[in-house]
């Protein structure tokens, strides 16, 4: 990197925030895709203020400058090229204010996105978006990856909850959009482009985050099925019956398998599918819902229907659809994962093309995700566990990925393109679709310093790494 | 797994090379971030589990030379345990770093105090004795008592210890003595074997004479080998696999000889109770005597808390209990014992048997910021750990804090001190005796 610009980084950030050291740089070559590439810098920005005049020096040397929250995403999205820095962005870990009469909360990126939720349900309000990595994840991050989570069915996801950002554009100028109002329709909503550009079109030092009133109760609910379309089936029935669920989750066959391994307790060997459901508001409400939930269930021939009264019985449902990946891991260590989105009436076609895709091709393929808005985790590895066969996993992600497209779905559901996906992005994105979003980058960033190697297809910006 | 077991086969200090399985097993995935207490104040990915894990990727590549820089990230570590116990690939990360920190040391030698430090105790009883003596004869000079308290302060600046430490006064004598102690219970029931620790033996004898008193009012006779030593939590932490080896073998001969053969063990002290659980077997799994020796001996060990919630029973305890403590007491629950045995119950019912307001502190499993001589080591990040804590017990009410660790008990007394919190901070034998009318 040039030595004028590490200096001039080093004037503005102090040497304590610019770290060069190999030993620094190893620690952010990393997310959580297996790709990797060791960068030039790592930078820790103390302010807000810090950020612009950062990219403007950037811009001026032309160093490519990869934002970075808890670096927790799958697709590379956090790996800056090894030409370029990286800008941890969770040391901006405020959390502005709260505020209750408006129904939001202004917050700096590096906020993690379980500490303001518990520092909005301390005021009795909610923030739903909530995706797996949420205990460590930062807002700033599922902002720039759209992140989804278990309550999309009923809430939505990140996009749904960003009514404003602060954004500092390649120039250095800092830009704001959106507002604190619920109705804007004041020039182009600029919010929703940057809510998901992956850290390629400008870097959020602060967002508007839109709250809901904390509900007053949920109830939970596991039902075992004998076959995958049984429950499967049961999502539109639900529906039918007026109850929008807010979780939906489901887990197949060779989940349950290796979490009753995992966990000790087992499910009815000849359990098929798994549906785990939640449906939250009013106390009686919920009531009347979950009631609902249980008769739907019986009907589709549930074979097994537990309930949760209270909080730690619910602990005890939720146990098992927490464990599926650590279960998976505990089988082998790494594991080959998609995230896939389809209509949510073709879950069941999807799931019919993933038994095709496991046999046909010896995998060892575990299928499970947020059944109620389409989104299903795939993860697989060759059956023989002694095989290196990556030709083999190629095509079998080839397959996995173009059932779903063949489904009107999407080849990304809350994890983003990243550098992994950008070879199918076509797969999803027509020519002049495509086309377009590339001259919007090239609008907003013309020298292409922010996080390059992204989203479209392009040069490799790190090597795959497992 | 053909991986995960090729490591299993072999002990400790085997190197980098048996690494590679293990490292494999973290997929970055960054959950270590949410429980990480030096993490949490340093906020680099360096000082998190899956930044150092990283880093001895790299040197086991040869992509990192051994550096003092790295070295500093691995020392920084308070091998609390709380990213094993949330990693849910099971990634064994106190095992990873205390072997990277072994291929340091013999890269890069060992600073001279904590190689002095592991020789001493690995030296065994007589040596370790004669520093006692001599660290005795010369706290007075060196130190001022803190009036009302068992604490002391510098006289004059000394190298590693703060202006403002708590400094544990060392007993006027050691609990054991050269020679096996046996302590008969009237009516005995039961023979256990007592291993003290060292801060029990040294500082807080009270607590080693708290244990027999309590076992031997319940019937429990009470074997104290003279020649045990020190655990070797301290030389495993720093990677001297070596002198951890020969404490274990010492502490295994001591504990399996003579009348103290096949007994079970009880231990007051978190790290000394998980050493002899589950380090011991690790060290010694490549030593055809020993091996066997140190399995054995997990099996029988006990924390002094799930011995008599356990083994006695809390049915044949209540009916010692003369008077419960006033006000109410709150847990703290040390990183060796909660996470590193498994327990968190124990304590707690005989605390509820003994108080008659039990107040639970937040995340009372969260690490004080001791990690044996981290607190000394890294004082100013200990300190911001330990802050955290003492503010979890004085926001609890509790007017006593009880704990099965001497470790956290010397630091938490500190940080308490430093607040001129009044909060009483002791072993939960000590507050079992107490109610027991034994002290």
């Amino acid at each position: 990197m040039n030595p004028e610009a590490i200096r001039l980084l080093s004037d503005l950030l102090g040497p304590s925030n610019l770290k060069t050291a190999l030993e620094d740089r190893i620690t952010y070559a990393f997310d959580a895709s297996g790709t990797r590439a060791i960068p030039e810098a790592v930078l820790f920005p103390r302010t807000r203020e810090d950020v612009p005049e950062i990219v403007k020096i950037a811009a001026r040397f032309g160093i490519p400058i990869t934002a970075r929250g808890a670096g927790s995403g799958l697709t590379g999205g956090a790996v800056a090229p090894s030409s370029g820095m990286v800008l941890d962005m969770s040391c901006l870990d405020r959390i502005i204010r709260i505020d209750p009469g408006n129904l939001l909360a202004e917050v700096e990126p590096g906020v993690v996105t379980a500490e303001l939720q518990a520092a909005v349900e301390r005021e009795g309000l909610f923030y739903p978006p909530d995706p797996a990595s949420g205990s460590f994840s930062t807002i700033g991050g599922n902002i720039a990856e759209n992140a989804g989570g278990m309550r999309a069915v009923k809430y939505g996801v990140t996009r749904n909850y960003v009514m404003g950002l602060e954004v500092v554009l390649a120039s250095g100028e800092v830009i704001h959009t959106g507002s604190k109002c619920l109705k804007d329709v004041v020039g182009y909503d600029l919010t929703t482009l940057f809510v998901g550009s992956e850290g390629t079109l400008g870097i959020i030092t602060r967002a508007i985050l839109r709250l809901l009133p904390l509900p007053e109760a949920r109830r939970t609910l596991l039902a075992l099925f004998p076959s995958m379309s049984k429950a499967a089936e049961t999502v539109p029935r639900l529906f039918k019956s007026r109850v929008v669920p807010s979780t939906l989750e489901f887990m197949d066959r060779v989940c349950i398998e290796v979490v009753s391994k995992y966990l000790e307790s087992g499910f009815p060997e000849n359990a098929e599918a798994v549906l785990l459901i939640e449906v939250d508001g009013r106390r009686s409400a919920v009531n009347e819902e979950m009631g609902e939930v249980h008769r739907v269930c019986k009907e589709q021939g549930a074979m097994e229907i537990q309930t949760a009264a209270s909080e730690s019985e619910r602990d005890v449902l939720w146990r098992s659809r927490r464990s599926i990946h650590n279960a998976l891991r505990r089988l082998r260590p790494r594991w080959e994962e998609e995230d896939v989105s389809v209509p949510i009436a073709s879950i069941p076609a999807m799931i019919e093309t993933m038994e095709q895709i496991r046999r046909s091709h010896g995998l060892l393929l575990a299928c499970f995700g947020h059944v109620g808005d389409g989104n299903l985790h795939i993860s697989y590895v060759p059956k023989d566990e002694t095989a290196t066969d990556s030709p083999r996993l190629g095509r079998a992600r080839h397959d996995i990925l173009r059932a779903a497209v063949d489904l009107e779905g999407r080849i990304a559901a809350e994890h983003g393109i990243g550098s992994i996906k950008r070879k199918e992005i076509g797969w999803n994105l027509d020519q002049p679709t495509l086309h377009l979003m590339e001259t919007v980058k090239h609008l907003l960033d013309p020298d292409g310093i922010f996080n390059p190697g992204k989203i479209f297809p392009g040069e490799e910006a790190g090597s795959h790494a497992s | 797994m053909p991986h995960e077991n090729s490591v299993k086969e072999s002990g400790q200090g085997q190197g980098l090379a048996g690494l590679g399985a293990l490292l494999l097993k973290c997929t970055k995935c960054g959950e270590c971030r949410s429980v990480c207490p030096v993490f949490n104040e340093l906020g680099e990915e360096k000082y998190v589990a899956r930044g150092k894990l990283a880093l001895v990727d790299a040197l086991g590549a040869g992509e990192l030379p051994p550096t003092d820089a790295l070295r500093e990230a691995l020392e920084q570590c308070l091998l609390c345990l709380s990213c094993e116990a949330r990693c849910g690939s099971g990634v064994p990360v106190s095992r990873i770093i205390t072997e990277a920190r072994a291929e340091l040391a013999r890269d890069l030698g060992r600073p001279l105090p904590k190689r002095m430090l592991y020789r001493l105790l690995a030296s065994g009883r007589g040596m370790v004795n004669l520093a006692f003596r001599t660290g005795s004869l010369l706290q007075p000079f060196l130190f001022r008592r803190i009036p009302g308290t068992s604490g002391l302060k510098r006289r004059f600046p000394l190298p590693l210890v703060d202006r403002d430490l708590h400094v544990p006064r060392l007993a006027l004598r050691p609990f054991r003595s050269r020679e096996e102690r046996f302590f008969p219970a009237p009516d005995s029931r039961d023979t256990v074997v007592f291993f003290t620790g060292c801060l029990t033996n040294f500082i807080h004898t009270q607590t080693a004479g708290s244990v027999v008193k309590v076992l031997n009012s319940l019937g429990i006779s009470v074997i104290v080998p003279g020649d045990q030593a020190c655990c070797g939590a301290p030389a495993h932490a720093g990677g001297d696999f070596g002198a951890a080896g020969n404490l274990a073998r010492m502490n295994l001969k001591a504990l399996n000889r003579g009348r103290a053969e096949g007994k079970k063990v009880v231990v007051p002290c978190a790290s000394g109770g998980y050493m002899l659980k589950s380090v011991y077997s690790l060290l010694m799994q490549d030593d055809p005597v020993y091996g066997e020796m140190a399995a054995d001996t997990a099996q029988r060990t006990f924390d002094i808390s799930e011995y008599l919630v356990n083994h006695v029973g809390l049915g044949n305890i209540s009916p010692h209990v003369k008077s419960h403590l006033s006000g109410p007491v709150t847990c703290h629950d040390p990183c060796h014992l909660n996470r590193g045995q498994g327990i968190r119950e124990e304590p707690r019912a005989l605390l509820k048997i003994v108080c008659d307001e039990f107040a639970e502190m937040e995340d009372p499993g969260t690490c004080c910021g001791s990690g044996g001589i981290y607190g000394i080591t890294h004082r100013d990040t200990s300190k911001r750990i330990l802050e955290k804590k003492i503010r979890s017990i004085l926001d609890s009410g509790a007017g006593i804090v009880s704990t099965g660790c001497p470790g956290c008990i010397i630091q938490i007394t500190g940080g308490l001190l430093q607040r001129g919190s009044m909060v009483e901070a002791t072993h939960t034998i000590q507050l079992l005796a107490r109610a027991m009318g034994l002290v």
